[in-house]
């Protein structure tokens, strides 16, 4: 199967271990979800991926080809992150230009109705652009890319909410068109939960969490209601958080739902993606 | 194979832009230096060794784009090893562009030169090798298309090695080795060579700088000698060094 694999990576800075012994699969035509907490090792890992930085030890192959160093692999595969490696005093469009004599697939026409729909002026130089619409240029430019794996790190850093509605949808309206392996890292967990369709968490440089999201999220429940209530349904169960407002309270629950009585003023629901990525992560 | 192509274009495009407008430049300095000594109703004058002028731009170039281009490089998928590549055909290309302009421009001069006697034209190859009010040869010409690409050649990579060395030092090491380097040169060398080697380094250093200078191709021998180390050196620095858009 088309995917790209991770085996044993680790990579160390200095005194700091940011990637552990990762193992892990990417397949193809899939969007998953990198999570992870300021300093868990998110970036690193797509930036030893897309051949920036050098893992110490372990193998990276896109479709069986080795990563590193590797012109074909790499062509596979576009990162965009917060780092613009683009020359600031580049027009936009001159940006699209360079890009698409490296990708052959790049389709000018879509990305120049997605500099339209997000009015973002393709006659402006890089260094003009304000975060959001950096973002945007970048973003538009990974879009547009049609390589079989997109990295986005942090894609909808300084995008006001408008923005961010449109490229989720576009970004869905191109996967159902194109279907390609999209990985997108994110601190704004609620917002692609509804996209997303595998999640991986990392925690501290390993992987806690590779699965689906239907998945993960069956792995745990919240029981919502008044505190005294609440505390004696949770009795014996695998508490692994809670929350108190009031007298009422929100108890965190790890492993399936076999509550089958719920006593009136009690609510259970299943844990969202970002409740559920928080108590996974708490220390 | 398919990556060389497009990075190859991309710096050649950059480069050929400068270059372009810079020999239009050099072109109509000739133009004014001819007609200002024309005009001058016999006070004489004369230029020369404006191929320093192409060393500079080439260099500067180079050093001012490298980080750029590997960036870029790096984000549109090419690996460092391409780059070298790349950027090695491209200088070699360029060198041999502005060899062949440098050449026109010392026959432009000389043809100057040869029309009124008050305007004298000296290419650095005519400056180096030649006696003085001597118009050169076919075979002169030969010799200065060859020198001038051959200098040219290495000015880029050396600016290269630079380009690439600069691009992986952190903020304070890029202060502490130029500095380095000139306390060596100024005072660290000539104290040891003086106290320890009775100036017997620097008297071989002055020797090689002579034979250089003696004939065309013993430049070019040490012209394909700086080539090839500093090639060698460039490539260590590039082949695992970390993309970051900060440096």
């Amino acid at each position: 199967m088309n995917c790209i694999e991770i085996k044993n990576v680790t990579k160390d800075f200095k005194n700091t271990r940011a990637l552990d012994n990762i193992n892990l699969k990417f397949e193809e035509n899939k969007i998953y979800g990198l999570l992870g907490r300021n300093g868990a090792g998110k970036s690193t890992l797509l930036k030893i991926i897309s051949n920036r930085i050098f893992t110490d030890s372990g193998s990276i192959t896109v479709n069986g080809k080795n990563t590193c160093e590797n012109d074909s692999s790499q062509r596979k595969i576009y990162l965009m992150n917060e780092s613009n490696l683009y020359p600031p005093k580049m027009k936009i469009k001159k940006a699209f230009q360079v890009t698409a004599s490296f990708y052959p697939d790049f389709d000018f026409e879509y990305a120049n109705k997605l500099a339209e729909l997000f009015n973002l002026n393709v006659n402006k130089q890089i260094r003009s652009l304000s975060t959001g619409y950096t973002s945007i240029f970048k973003v538009i430019t990974a879009l547009s890319v049609n390589t079989p794996y997109v990295f986005m790190d942090e894609p909808i850093l300084g995008l006001d909410a408008n923005h961010r509605e449109l490229f989720y949808k576009c970004l869905l309206e191109k996967y159902a068109d194109n279907p390609f392996c999209c990985i997108i890292s994110t601190h704004i967990i609620e917002e692609v939960a509804g996209i997303i369709e595998n999640v991986v968490i990392i925690k501290n440089g390993s992987i806690i969490r590779d699965t689906s999201c239907e998945e993960l999220l069956s792995e745990g429940y919240t029981i919502s209601g008044p505190a005294a209530l609440a505390d004696k349904l949770a009795e014996g169960k695998n508490i692994i958080g809670s929350d108190s407002i009031g007298g009422l309270k929100n108890i965190y629950i790890a492993g399936k739902n076999d509550i089958t009585e719920i006593p009136v003023g009690i609510e259970i629901v299943s844990m969202d993606l970002q409740k559920l990525f928080v108590q996974l992560t708490n220390s | 194979m398919t990556t060389i192509k497009p990075l190859y274009k991309y710096i050649m495009k950059n480069n050929l832009k400068s270059i372009f407008i810079f020999y239009i430049i050099m072109t109509v300095i000739i133009h004014i230096g001819f007609f200002i000594c024309k005009l001058s109703n016999g006070s004489s004058g004369g230029m020369g060794g404006m191929e320093i002028a192409t060393i500079i731009l080439l260099f500067s170039l180079v050093l001012c784009s490298y980080r750029e281009t590997i960036n870029l490089s790096v984000q549109c998928g090419v690996s460092r090893k391409t780059v070298f590549i790349s950027s090695l055909l491209a200088f070699i290309t360029c060198g041999i562009i502005t060899g062949t302009m440098d050449l026109l421009l010392s026959l432009l001069g000389n043809f100057y030169e040869s029309h009124i006697g008050s305007f004298t034209y000296d290419s650095m190859y005519e400056q180096t090798f030649m006696k003085v009010d001597v118009i050169p040869e076919f075979n002169d010409y030969i010799k200065v298309l060859l020198m001038c690409i051959g200098v040219n050649t290495a000015a880029l990579i050396i600016a290269f090695l630079i380009g690439a060395l600069n691009y992986r030092l952190s903020k304070t090491m890029k202060v502490i080795i130029p500095l380095s380097i000139f306390v060596f040169i100024f005072l660290i060398f000539p104290i040891v060579d003086y106290t320890v080697f009775d100036m017997e380094i620097s008297e071989h250093m002055l020797k090689l700088l002579l034979w250089t200078f003696t004939s065309v191709s013993h430049t070019l021998i040490i012209a394909a000698v700086t080539i090839l180390t500093a090639l060698s050196l460039t490539y260590l620095f590039i082949r695992r060094v970390k993309i970051d858009d900060k440096r």
